[in-house]
């Protein structure tokens, strides 16, 4: 029998053959086995996706004019891949060097996450791009000598990792804090905006962080959706005038040695806030200075967040619902005699003098305590209350910033109160209002009779399309005739004082209010609450100032401290807000 | 003659083996070249993947530039910043009394930031190709029944 002889060729292709036959089979039974099966999966759940949070980037927030008061940038975190080839002694010098930390604690870092087992560890964060790129250029060089720090001997900074992230960032630094508040940066994707628009506005600024899973295959590649940033806003502020009011009100408070200073520019017409100071403040910046800066967290800003005992200034409101009641008019003529007695308790005048026959212009140039008393007495305990109510006081203003304290306003039949309580609240003491608040009910003096909400925000710009916040008016507590006649009153009480209010070549109206502090014994001695609260000009507000000195040191009386603080910011005001003298004006009007 | 060389170079030996091995080689060929297309499509695939991974790092990466461009701005003409630049170059803060005023008819004033849109402005932009060149045959064969129908039916 003969069997078939193969070629030398035809045995090698059919080993060949065979040989990738097995192959074939042998990828055939590795991809379809259970143990690959098992890995497969194991690797597709360990390392096939990611679940990624994308945060979306936190809205910026701009004064009236479109000044950024507050935004973010990018910061890098710096750490180091220990799978590489690093060189530690190197890292730590660099550090040492350009960032001014001890070296021990980068070894330190290093060693630590050595012994875990870890492959990456943070050793910097909060690292500008500008540094960043020195450090990169530098590892560039070493890596020219040494690629990728082979070479034990000669100096790398392979390995070191570059991550940017987003912090915000306030570029006026210490400007309006106390309006702006803060974002903890720092505290990560768990921080919250605090106090101020960002505290208020927080979940606006925000923005919807969307989480999604992420699969790391090429071929999987999902699109990634995009994040709307969060909404800007537009505050009322103006960063022209918010500057000049905090420069005065730091200067005064220095000068007078007060604890703090407080200082609100609104426009009566709108009930915009043109600029809110209080002194001191923080760099926002430097967030975590605020508990070294302010003892009470309600101190951050006390234009909103401090309730105090206003004093005399209040007489205005006092002043204002006799008028609109027709129970007393400016020339209303009233003798003092330096004490009223009130259900057994008795009144007397700041200064415990007499002033005998004056009219009502009289009493509030003297700010007599008795006069408005005896004014209070007059309108009686209902309407007094009901005039109360309608200005607001005991009410929050609902300003929209975050942390806004009141104190409810003790009216007739509630727990201890008496005649007295009425006749003492109305020249500010028993009664206690933030200076918001204040502000708010004395703007109705300003603008016709009319109350307007005080509000920071003028916009929120969101998707593209920006929503202007209307004004509201909050009440109407008088007539625009009684308002009126107030302001006139006011005017002509501080140009027959000489007070030093005043500003050449405008007519402003206001009153002065020194309060003394009430503690669990009384009333202290020698220290006050000096305030001053003006408008102008009296034919035609566009702003009205309110101005708190916290117990001043060089003199407690709010005439001689709050007052000329209060012409300070007046004297810029005029020419930042375009507002002509009084001359030019009437100039202006005969021609037309 | 021609049946004859026909018959033998059918019936050589060796000539069988190349056509079988040629046959063999050509299907090789031809799975290496699917094999090959695969792959070549395959690395394409992941490398546009890639790439897009890439180029969302670089769009966030462009954003955050932006933004930290917008606040360094914004820190260069701070107002302390504008303010000893000014002093700088000589300017003083004027007093009330220093102002000249001059009335301008019609000057409405600074006005105030518009960031964006407001929504009584968001009304769709017209469409830059006419619907001629974008409907379909259907639709304009329907449309233009349904005129006809209309327009005889007035």
């Amino acid at each position: 029998m003969k069997f078939p002889v193969l070629s030398r060729t035809a045995f090698l292709g059919l080993l060949l053959s065979m040989l990738g036959v097995v192959i074939i089979a042998q990828m055939v039974n590795i991809q379809t086995s259970a143990v690959h099966r098992e890995l497969s999966e194991m690797a597709d759940e360990k390392y096939g996706y990611e679940v990624k949070t994308i945060y979306p980037e936190r809205g910026s927030i701009y004064d009236r004019w479109g000044n950024l008061l507050a935004g973010n940038k990018a910061v890098y975190e710096i750490g180091l891949d220990l799978g590489s080839n690093y060189h530690v002694n190197t890292i730590a010098e660099t550090f040492s060097a350009d960032f001014k930390v001890d070296p021990r604690s980068i070894y330190g870092k290093i060693e630590n996450a050595r012994m875990h087992g870890y492959s990456y560890v943070a050793l910097m964060d909060y690292i500008s791009p500008e540094k960043v790129n020195k450090l990169k250029k530098l590892q560039s060089e070493f890596a020219a000598v040494n690629p990728a720090g082979r070479e034990q001997s000669a100096p790398s900074l392979s390995g070191l990792l570059f991550s940017p992230h987003m912090i915000r960032s306030y570029p006026e630094d210490t400007l309006a804090a106390s309006v702006l508040g803060f974002f903890p940066y720092k505290e990560g994707s768990n921080a919250h905006g605090y106090y101020g628009v960002e505290g208020q506005y927080d979940d606006l600024l925000a923005g919807q962080p969307i989480q999604m899973t992420v699969s790391r295959n090429p071929y999987q590649l999902t699109e990634l959706p995009s994040t709307p940033p969060g909404a800007d806003l537009v505050l009322t502020i103006d960063r022209e005038i918010q500057a000049q009011v905090e420069a005065a009100l730091d200067k005064h408070v220095k000068a007078h040695g007060a604890l703090s200073g407080t200082a609100i520019v609104e426009d009566p017409e709108t009930g915009e806030i043109l600029a809110m100071a209080t002194s001191p403040r923080i760099d926002a910046n430097k967030y975590w200075t605020a508990s070294q800066v302010f003892k009470q967290p309600t101190h951050f800003n006390t234009a909103v967040g401090t309730i105090y005992e206003p004093g005399s200034i209040f007489k205005i409101l006092t002043m204002a619902a006799a008028i609109d009641k027709g129970i007393i008019k400016p020339e209303t003529p009233f003798l003092d005699t330096g004490v009223l007695n009130v259900d057994g308790y008795e009144i007397y005048n700041w200064d415990d003098q007499a002033y005998g026959p004056v009219d009502m212009i009289g009493c509030m140039q003297h700010s007599l305590n008795v006069c408005l008393a005896w004014i209070a007495l007059q309108l009686g305990p209902q309407t007094f209350d009901e005039y109360m109510e309608a200005f607001h006081i005991g009410h929050p203003s609902n300003i929209d910033l975050a942390g806004e304290a009141y104190l409810p306003f003790r009216a007739q039949g509630d727990p201890g109160w008496s005649k007295s309580t009425m006749a003492t609240q109305a020249f500010g003491q028993g009664v206690a209002v933030a200076p918001v608040q204040f502000l708010m009910a004395a703007s109705a003096l300003a603008n016709d009779g009319k109350m307007m909400a005080p509000h920071i925000v003028r916009s929120i710009v969101r998707d593209g399309v920006q929503y202007n916040v209307n004004s509201q008016v909050a009440g109407s507590p008088i007539t625009a005739e009684s308002a009126a006649t107030v302001t006139e009153l006011l005017a002509k009480s501080l140009e027959i004082e000489s007070s030093k209010a005043l500003v050449d070549g405008y007519r402003l109206a206001g009153k002065t209010g020194t309060a003394e502090i009430p503690t669990p014994y009384g009333y202290t001695m020698g220290r006050t609450n000096a305030s001053f609260i003006g408008w102008g000009p009296v034919d035609d507000p566009k702003f009205i100032v309110y101005v708190w000195l916290e117990q001043p040191k060089s003199s407690i009386w709010g005439s001689v401290v709050a007052a000329p603080l209060f012409r300070d910011i007046v004297s810029q005001l005029v020419v930042l807000m375009d507002i002509p003298p009084e001359e030019f004006r009437q100039k202006l009007a005969s021609q037309e | 003659m021609t049946f004859k060389i026909m018959h033998t170079f059918q019936h050589a030996p060796w000539r069988i083996k190349f056509r079988g091995l040629g046959g063999f080689l050509t299907a090789i060929a031809a799975l290496f070249l699917v094999l090959g297309l695969f792959l070549s499509i395959s690395g394409q695939a992941a490398t546009a993947g890639l790439e897009l991974r890439a180029m969302n790092d670089e769009r966030e990466s462009i954003r955050q530039e932006i933004a930290s461009m917008r606040t360094t701005m914004a820190d260069i003409t701070s107002v302390s910043k504008m303010r000893a630049r000014a002093e700088e170059l000589g300017y003083q803060r004027v007093s009330p009394a220093e102002v000249t005023y001059l009335f301008v008819s019609g000057y409405p004033g600074r006005q105030t930031a518009v960031l964006a849109a407001s929504p009584g402005e968001l009304n769709m932009p017209e469409p830059v190709i006419k619907p001629a060149f974008t409907r379909s045959l259907w639709d304009w064969v329907f449309q233009g029944l349904a005129q006809v129908s209309g327009t005889s039916g007035q």
